[in-house]
């Protein structure tokens, strides 16, 4: 599961940085992403958690 | 005269060095061409990789041959083992997918099986490991992403999109949750194939420091590493199986997603 936060959180920077370079908002896009990316990652992580627990008896 | 034996002795000194066993556990990692094949620019040739995914179908197709020869009622021990097999991906499937999940039982079936004889293949001395190569795990894994997507566009249409927007969420919160989301999908394959080859990649890499200690220290410190290696041998074939088990597993679950619309 720590491969999901790493991987959710460079996603969400390379999202931000290509934004950026789209609109030319360096570098409010990426930190924005970032924060996204940081979140799904956190959120993979509960989720996987939740569902061991449902399935424990 | 000092000159001369200080200079013979940085010789000799160049010699050992160049003599002794070079450490390099990333060795069995080289990908190495066998036949150089590039027809229209595509680079096809067969590599110790292809090769050793070759070998690992065929061990496949074999065994279940063998396990099948003479199928009989009271099943014998090679056969109780693939039937084992058979009912252990079954379970997974109807567990992860449902009663929906038995047109995908087959491809389900097909990938755990390479999977895992990919990873155990690997552990013979001298072969290679196919699934620690990151572009093997990554078409693995981008195929079963771009099934995912289809299946869900084929099933639901437009309607997929709402896969995106969780359901019971206030308007707006929306903005926040759908990039979140969108990211969270994006990361499924990537996740999935670092997971396997990073996983591949590093147990054979301390086989590879274990086995070296074992071959060049003295004796009386290489029986320490050499037990650790055969200790480690063992953990790695379960985490072969592991890591070809949770590949599935994942494969079912990002299937059941695209067909069931719901997390």
């Amino acid at each position: 599961m720590a491969t999901d936060m790493v991987v959710a959180t460079l996603i969400g920077v390379g999202m931000g940085h290509y934004l950026d370079e789209w609109l030319g908002l360096h570098p409010w896009m990426t930190v924005l992403f970032f924060l996204f990316g940081a979140v799904a990652g956190f959120r993979a992580v509960y989720r996987a958690a939740q569902e061991g627990s449902s399935q424990a008896p | 005269m000092l000159l001369t034996t200080t200079a013979i002795s940085v010789d000799a000194a160049h010699a050992a060095a160049a003599a002794a066993p070079r450490m390099d556990p990333l060795h069995h990692f080289q990908v190495v061409k066998y036949i150089q094949m590039a027809p229209f620019g595509l680079d096809v040739s067969i590599s110790n990789s292809v090769v050793w995914m070759w070998i690992s179908l065929a061990a496949v197709f074999f065994f279940f041959r063998y396990a099948f020869r003479r199928p009989e009622m009271v099943p014998g021990r090679m056969q109780s083992v693939a039937e084992a097999g058979y009912l252990f991906i079954r379970g997974i499937v109807d567990e992860n997918i449902g009663p929906s999940g038995k047109p995908f039982f087959p491809m389900v079936f097909t990938l755990f099986f390479f999977v895992l004889f990919c990873n155990w293949t690997g552990l013979i001395p001298g072969s290679f490991t196919a699934t620690s190569q990151l572009i093997v795990t990554a078409t693995l894994a981008l195929g079963i992403f771009f099934l995912s997507i289809f299946l869900g566009f084929y099933k639901h249409g437009l309607k997929f999109l709402g896969f995106f927007v969780p359901s019971g969420l206030p308007v707006l919160l929306l903005p926040l949750m759908v990039p979140i989301e969108i990211i969270s999908f994006l990361a499924r394959p990537v996740s999935l194939s670092v997971r396997l080859f990073a996983n591949m990649t590093a147990g054979h890499t301390v086989l590879g420091v274990l086995f070296f200690f074992a071959a060049t220290l003295p004796w009386i410190g290489s029986w320490l590493p050499f037990g650790f290696s055969v200790v480690f041998t063992a953990v790695e074939i379960f985490i072969g199986f592991i890591q070809a088990y949770i590949f599935t597993i994942l494969t079912c679950v990002y299937i059941n997603d695209s067909l069931h619309l719901h997390h």
